[in-house]
């Protein structure tokens, strides 16, 4: 419970820090400060995701599901975080054309991932049928 | 809170480097001022990359992304 608290100070204090920072004569600086903001605060978050994520490659041990699905997944759940952090960041610093082209880009590489999972759907559906 | 002191060191940065600048300006010494701004740039810089690097590394080994 206290590590969301802690989270939320630190968040503040950035939001604070910024806004102070964009006044002084380095408005640069403000961006630093939201970036490494983000970035500390996911990276306190991070184990425990990673707890998270080994628990699920356990269960699908145990279900004896194929491995490189689930990697397909977390390389997708990967691939939205962190294009989406990048693509918040550029809009805060003013840069909404550069966020979007970095969705794209996201989009485009998740779909290239999807591609072997609906072949493989696909062909058990076909096998079905036959 | 250790992940608080970049927070607070990108802060006084900007202040000291504010104020280097208007003083430097004020004694004439524009290109000096100019060079101020350019030097906290980069000591911003050397301090919030390791930051991001750090974050990405540990991604990319969470989500299994490499």
């Amino acid at each position: 419970m206290e590590q969301i608290m802690e989270i939320i100070i630190l968040a503040l204090t950035c939001a604070v820090a910024g806004v102070f920072i964009n006044e002084s004569k380095l408005p640069v600086l403000g961006v630093m400060v939201v970036l490494a903001g983000g970035a500390i605060i996911f990276l306190k978050v991070l184990p425990q995701l990673a707890e998270v994520i080994r628990i699920f490659t356990q269960l699908a041990d145990y279900a004896a599901l194929n491995q490189s699905y689930l990697f397909t997944v977390f390389k997708v759940l990967g691939i939205a975080y962190v294009s989406e952090f990048a693509a918040q960041i550029c809009r805060d610093a003013g840069q909404g054309a550069l966020g979007t082209k970095i969705e794209m880009a996201a989009k485009i590489s998740v779909m290239v991932l999807a591609v072997p999972i609906m072949m493989s759907v696909l062909e058990s559906i076909i096998q079905i049928l036959n | 809170m250790i992940d608080g002191e970049i927070i607070f060191f990108l802060t006084g940065l900007a202040i000291a480097v504010t104020i280097l600048h208007t003083f430097l300006k004020q004694a004439g010494r524009d290109e000096y001022a100019y060079l101020t701004l350019i030097v906290g740039l980069t000591i911003a810089l050397l301090k919030v990359i390791p930051v991001v690097q750090q974050l990405f590394t540990q991604v990319q080994s969470v989500f299994k992304l490499y």
